[in-house]
């Protein structure tokens, strides 16, 4: 069985305090129960949670959507993307299967890289790690006036902005996410083709912004 | 005694002096005061305990208490790790009745099998044992039951007047050569829940010279019109074949192959070495190309056989290649619009055996089993990638000039064979996995005890009492297998 990894890294910084991380944890909950009606994903579509604040940590390790519960996040502390990026890449070396002559690997995994700040960290040493072990396609959001999309756009060539981290915008990244993953759980299915950019990806809200 | 005077006269702000102290010295023998103080005493034991249950109740509220989810039409039991809360009993939960589940309150265990897929908060009414009159509270945990995935899938027909339209399953069985022939193709469950249409083909046919054909073809998911490249490939190939003289020479050259003492007698067709011009000028005419000499040995000869034989084969495959270029160009569309797989098995009985030969391009297995299963061989290559999803269609010009073409080819004799099977992806995948579990006796061994009627549903492709074959096939073919919903054709020769 060809799973198709999904990691989401949420930045749950201090600024994240109040309406965003409520409707993060929001966002997370409606696209969970929308995937779930969907065949292909609820069987191909497996989904892991890193946030990051002072600290990175996985509170969901790849997870079947079947199984998936969501786990209560709190939002405190600095920034450390870099953290975030190494935890990553640590993760898709343990998590994500390759193709061998004994089974069909794993999918190329699908993550979505969401900030509302700057990296208080090295970030680039956490990406270099990251760049070394990764094939699959990363999507960059920065959300609100306070996150740098700069950073996010020397991580990936696709990078899209919120202008508000108001819940309203947030939801409708959550939504557009969740039709990323239902898209890409069915043309892996039906064509064998994984998705390799932003193009490929069904075309995001008016609220987001494709930047790179 | 002491502690609890002190503290009173503390609380009553009586300054301590003399007159206090020996007030309290004279006070600490009297009964009275000492009978009171053990009442203080034992109240606030009571206090505390009524505040600690309380607090139990309370702990049990905000407690995470995560209950795995669970599926519907599955079994589900789930028991209360209550350890932590000794005194707490749940009574009953409320609303597990919607999820068609039933919970026990002596084991704390929730059990049964969840008619219907739903989300639902589930109110867990819980007590503190210890209570003299216990009060009833409450905690919510929300609760989930997925849907079964099978029911999740829609069928909905495809739009038989869109361009190119196709049948959304086939089925044929009939005689091939001295044997029989049964072949079924269904569309996958993931186009059927989107309504669009079957990427699969096959065609055979019965050939002059008493040869056949059958070809079978997987049009790529990712291409528009992969539904037409498929009938193309599999219908134009069989085509090629249909041409008395090139199978005559074919018969001639397979004497030569397997009966080298003819191999004299049988000119080796100079066409061969003949550039053909063709609308793919680009695709070359010759992959395998001898040196030819003066006196060849009977290796040289053997293989200068081989090439002639791989040469004719190259040409229909080139031919397919042309025909879906000129059906494009005619079309006004793009060539990677029509991408498919082909595989195809030209098969004639000769009095030395069954010559097969075959070619592959894509992920679609030819096998022959031989007798009860004690040979099983997979007669092609097939084009995998590396992390998944990396095959190759005969659309593609590049695979002509690629030097490994001539090993897409293969020529086998065998002197009978119980079973001659292609199939698509769809099947593959589904029951054999990887690449190397298509030569596994043990895999093989599965595969046609399922095709027998083991399986899940019961359903059985009977190979003597044959007269409903094609259906039972086709039924067959609709097989459960989580992830596995690509299109599914199987040919079988029997």
């Amino acid at each position: 069985m060809r799973r198709l990894p999904v990691y989401l890294l949420l930045d749950t910084s201090g600024s994240m305090t109040g309406e965003p991380i409520e409707a993060v944890k929001n966002g997370v909950q409606m696209m969970m129960h929308s995937l779930r009606q969907n065949p292909q994903a609820i069987e191909t579509a497996f989904v892991s949670i890193i946030t990051f604040d002072s600290e990175a940590k996985q509170i969901v390790p790849l997870t079947d959507l079947a199984s998936f519960q969501m786990v209560d996040i709190k939002a405190s502390g600095v920034t450390s993307l870099g953290a975030a990026l190494a935890l990553l890449a640590d993760k898709l070396e343990t998590e994500v299967t390759m193709t061998t002559l004994e089974q069909k690997g794993d999918w190329k995994p699908l993550i979505f890289v969401m900030t509302d700040g700057i990296p208080t960290d090295n970030w680039q040493q956490g990406y270099s790690k990251l760049k070394a072990v990764n094939k699959g396609l990363i999507v960059g959001c920065a959300a609100g006036q306070g996150a740098d999309d700069a950073i996010l756009r020397q991580i990936t060539n696709s990078v899209v902005r919120l202008d508000s981290a108001d819940s309203e915008s947030i939801s409708k990244f959550f939504q557009w996410v969740t039709a990323s993953i239902s898209t890409t759980s069915t043309k892996v299915e039906e064509s064998g083709k994984e998705v390799t950019g932003l193009d490929q990806l069904p075309p995001p809200p008016s609220e987001l912004v494709i930047v790179a | 005694m002491e502690t609890i005077l002190k503290q009173l006269l503390d609380e009553f702000s009586v300054q301590q002096n003399k007159v206090v102290d020996n007030t309290l010295a004279k006070l600490m023998h009297n009964a009275k005061i000492n009978a009171l103080t053990k009442d203080i005493y034992s109240s606030k034991q009571q206090i505390i305990a009524i505040f600690q249950m309380y607090r139990e109740k309370e702990e049990f509220k905000e407690a995470q208490l995560v209950i795995p989810n669970a599926n519907a039409k599955k079994h589900y039991g789930y028991s209360f790790d209550l350890a932590q809360f000794s005194n707490i009993r749940i009574q009953k939960i409320k609303n597990l009745d919607k999820a068609g589940l039933t919970f026990d309150p002596e084991t704390s265990s929730i059990c049964g099998v969840p008619n219907i897929a739903l989300t639902v908060d589930l109110h867990l009414v819980f007590i503190n044992t210890l209570e003299e009159n216990p009060t009833e509270d409450i905690k919510i945990i929300p609760f989930i039951v997925n849907a079964d995935p099978k029911d999740l899938w829609l069928n909905r027909p495809s739009n038989q007047n869109d361009l190119y339209a196709k049948a959304d399953s086939d089925k044929y069985a009939g005689a091939f050569l001295d044997k029989q022939i049964v072949i079924a193709s269904q569309r996958g469950r993931s186009h059927a829940h989107e309504g669009s249409f079957r990427d699969d083909h096959f065609y055979m046919s019965a050939l002059p010279e008493a040869w056949s054909v059958v070809a079978v073809a997987d049009g790529a998911g990712s291409a528009k019109f992969s539904r037409q490249g498929s009938k193309i490939a599999t219908e134009y190939l069989v085509k090629t074949f249909d041409n008395e003289v090139l199978l005559h020479e074919l018969n001639d050259l397979c004497l030569a192959y397997y009966t080298p003492a003819l191999a004299e007698a049988v000119p080796l067709s100079p066409k061969d070495d003949q550039p053909v011009s063709e609308a793919t000028t680009n695709i070359t005419d010759e992959p395998i190309e001898e040196v030819v000499k003066a006196e060849m040995t009977a290796e040289e000869c053997s293989l200068k056989v081989k090439s002639s034989i791989i040469n004719i084969l190259y040409k229909s495959v080139r031919d397919v290649h042309a025909k879906l270029v000129e059906f494009a160009k005619q079309e006004d569309i793009l060539l990677k619009d029509l991408n498919t797989t082909l595989i195809f098995a030209l098969v004639k009985k000769f009095d030395f055996g069954y010559v097969i030969l075959t070619f592959g391009v894509g992920d679609c297995p030819i096998n022959v089993v031989i007798g009860d299963l004690e040979e099983v061989r997979l007669l092609n290559i097939l084009d995998i990638g590396e992390f998944g999803g990396g095959t190759r269609f005969i659309t593609m010009p590049e695979i002509f000039s690629h030097t490994d073409m001539p090993l897409r080819f293969a020529i086998n004799r065998f002197d009978d064979f119980s079973k001659l099977i292609l199939m698509t992806d769809g099947i593959y995948d589904a029951k054999f996995i990887t690449e190397n579990k298509l030569e596994d006796k043990g895999t093989w061994n599965t595969f046609l005890q399922d095709l027998g009627g083991q399986n899940e549903d019961g359903t059985k492709v009977d190979f003597v009492a044959d007269e409903h074959i094609k259906d039972q096939l086709l039924t067959w073919l609709d097989f459960w297998s989580k992830g596995n919903h690509d299109d599914r054709t199987l040919a079988i020769i029997y």
